[in-house]
């Protein structure tokens, strides 16, 4: 008797693969594999071979409903509990199989009561191993073999299956107990080639281990014969299960990544809808009010000058605070809105350093010199946001304490870096001397860093300042996307 | 408002939002020279309280329009007003400020730019500027759309512009068009267009908003600023 017998998981995974209808396939396959135990010169007697055949077709058949049950269809054993499901499924499936032909073989007197329980065993776990073999194997390769066949195909997939033939063949033909070399090749494979190359690995252990057990040497080869059948089959079962679950626990880390990256990036698009919802929110509401407010505080101030009141009284210096306020009011508005609203850069990064130096009142000193064709920059939207923060920064210090009279933001494109200098003709300070977060430079140094490029502050007191920030140009996040916003 | 077919400037005011339409009607009702003669709270709206008006031979002068608006925007709305009625001035007044929506007013046919958190007495001064044929823009405005404009210095071009060149850059300047070039120089239309291609073309610049704006950069006219 074979130590596995690989055709009840191929018909497990077929029936499994393309449907149950196609159980008479099945049959006659196995049908044309006994024939020799019907011809041959120790043909079985008639019955037990049709006891035989009928457990066997009930063990795939069986094998099938159950897997689909366990595991619903299109499994491709990336989830450990596919690889527990059908770890069941095959379990169950082999024990009908082999307590239904163990009970012919009974019945048909080829073998006496006392070998049962030892021919049961045998058989039960021959069927599982050859099942825990071929049954994952085709059902990580039939659904998409070229996208598993490209994935084996590099050099470290053939590395790989050198890899475990060597340590396959180390692992049973040593006398010595090393049976557990093989498993640092079969663990590489499964995290390495997921379920396609974690079940060719588990192949090609099993057919070396039986190909070396057959010709009598290893560990397995010096016991008694029930004994090396046995542990050649618990060698492959373990050996099997244990790197089908590896490569289903690798499958579902990957998958958990895909899907974090995945969620994070929706949450960060909600924030921004929501950021926008709330600037239009802002402007609709508040904005507009205040507005109205300044217009109708307005109208009283005539109506008191037509009046003839007097404009050093009180109600005229209320009137005028009133003014005040709002429009101290209607100018934080604005900075809010324009911090939460549409992406600054919508317009491209130099139209956001113009928009924002008006923000800011220094628009009348400052010069932007832009190099760049068309003013489109060459940076992904990320990096234009770190430059475009970098720039806002050292803008709101030539506006905050640089007592500037001129300023200059030159952008350019130079070895393939595009810098961006802003440059002060002000008081400048002491870059040495810290000024832990007055002058944002952490925050400017680290959004530099952030993209890979290089931050350097030029000043000295009574000198101005320049900032220039240089940052490895790249193609930009598609043809020209920006401009259909 | 019935007494004498006054000169006063006729004012529609146009803004989806009720307390700025009423605020307005408030504050340029308030104006001697002045007449508010309609509002509405959106574009659909104003193009037929426009032809309302019309209808009455009550054609406004002046339209103050809020470029926020939905279904149909401010700019629209301006494009449309100036192609059906050509001596309908329009003033854009709105929150925001980017050069992007500034060119799109200004090409759509605005003649005045205010920001509404600006001083109120600019959105009165900006519709007597239109009124008269100027250009006014809010300052902040102006100077956004001055720093960023490419164009040459005018010492590069000195002598390639001919003095009826300049003479008709002027009047581009000051928001006139064609039409009123023309009548202005006594030529013909045509020909005060082929003008203003070939300065565009010297100046190396894409619009007429832009060659005002070069004009009022490089001291060619001063930038209507109101009174």
């Amino acid at each position: 008797m074979a130590a596995i017998w690989p055709p009840a998981g191929v018909g497990v995974a077929a029936l499994y693969l393309w449907g149950l209808r196609w159980w008479p396939g099945v049959l006659i396959a196995e049908l044309v594999i006994n024939a020799e135990l019907a011809v041959g010169s120790d043909a079985l007697p008639l019955g037990s071979l049709l006891g035989q055949q009928a457990g066997n077709l009930a063990e795939v058949v069986v094998g099938a409903i159950l897997l689909r049950r366990l595991i619903g269809s299109g499994a491709a054993l990336d989830r450990v509990e596919q690889v527990g499901g059908m770890f069941v499924a095959l379990a169950v499936a082999t024990a009908i199989s082999a307590t239904i032909g163990a009970t012919s073989m009974l019945a048909g007197d080829v073998i006496d009561a006392a070998e049962a329980p030892t021919f049961w065993r045998t058989w039960w776990l021959g069927d599982l191993a050859g099942a825990l073999v071929v049954t994952p194997l085709l059902l990580a390769w039939v659904r998409s073999p070229a996208a598993a066949l490209a994935r084996m195909r590099t050099w470290e997939g053939g590395l790989l299956i050198a890899t475990v033939a060597a340590l396959g063949a180390l692992a049973v033909s040593t006398a010595e107990p090393v049976t557990y070399v093989v498993f640092p090749a079969l663990i590489w494979a499964a995290f390495r080639f997921g379920p396609p190359g974690a079940t060719v690995a588990i192949a090609i252990a099993t057919v070396v281990a039986i190909g070396v057990t057959a010709n009598d040497v290893g560990p397995f080869s010096k016991q008694p014969i029930d004994h090396k059948t046995l542990s050649t089959q618990i060698y492959i079962v373990v050996t099997a299960l244990t790197t089908l679950i590896m490569s289903a626990v690798v499958g579902e880390r990957e998958r958990s990544a895909t899907e974090l990256a995945e969620a994070k990036r929706q949450e960060g698009v909600r924030a921004m809808e929501e950021r926008h919802r709330i600037a239009r929110d802002l402007h609709d509401s508040v904005s507009q009010v205040l507005f109205s407010a300044r217009l109708h505080t307005r109208t009283a101030q005539r109506e008191l000058e037509r009046q003839g009141a007097n404009q050093s009284g009180p109600l005229a210096a209320d009137l005028r605070a009133i003014t005040r306020l709002t429009g101290a009011a209607q100018a934080e508005m604005r900075a809010l809105i324009f911090e939460l609203g549409p992406d600054p850069l919508a317009d491209g990064l130099v139209a956001a350093l113009a928009a924002h130096a008006s923000e800011l009142g220094i628009g009348d000193g400052l010069t932007i010199d832009d190099q760049v064709a068309g003013g489109r920059v060459p940076l992904c939207s990320r990096a234009q946001a770190q430059v475009f923060g970098i720039a806002r920064e050292a803008l709101a210090n030539v506006a905050k304490h640089a007592r500037a009279s001129n300023a200059r933001i030159r952008i350019e494109v130079a070895d393939g870096h595009v810098v961006v200098e802003i440059r002060d003709d002000g008081c400048g300070f002491d870059p040495d001397s810290s000024h832990p977060g007055h002058f944002g430079l952490e925050s400017m140094a680290s959004r530099a860093a952030e993209i890979g490029g290089l931050l350097t502050i030029t000043s000295a007191p009574g000198q101005g300042t320049a900032v220039r920030v240089e940052a490895p140009a790249e193609q930009t996040d598609g043809p020209d996307d920006r401009l259909a916003r | 408002m019935t007494g004498s077919r006054d000169d006063r400037i006729r004012v529609v005011v146009v803004d989806d939002h009720d307390v700025v339409r009423r605020g307005l009607l408030t504050v340029l009702g308030g104006e001697p020279d002045l007449e508010v003669v309609g509002a509405a709270e959106g574009g659909v709206q104003a193009m037929d309280l426009i032809a309302q008006l019309d209808a009455r031979s009550q054609r406004p002068d002046v339209v103050v329009m809020d470029l926020e608006m939905a279904p149909v925007d401010g700019i629209e709305t301006t494009r449309q007003i100036r192609s059906r009625y050509d001596d309908v001035e329009v003033v854009a007044l709105t929150s925001f400020g980017e050069e992007e929506r500034v060119r799109a007013a200004l090409e759509a046919g605005a003649s005045g730019y205010v920001l509404k958190d600006a001083d109120v007495d600019e959105v009165a001064a900006a519709v007597r500027a239109a009124h008269r044929g100027e250009l006014q823009l809010d300052p902040a405005v102006a100077r956004l759309l001055m720093s960023s404009l490419r164009g040459i210095s005018r010492d590069d071009v000195s002598g390639t512009l001919t003095s009826r060149e300049l003479e008709v850059l002027a009047l581009v300047a000051t928001g006139r068009a064609n039409k009123e070039i023309a009548a202005e120089l006594s030529i013909s239309e045509r020909t005060a267009r082929t003008h203003v291609s070939n300065i565009l073309r010297k100046l190396r610049l894409a619009s007429r908003t832009q060659a005002a704006l070069w004009a009022v950069r490089e001291g060619l006219v001063d930038l209507g600023d109101g009174e």
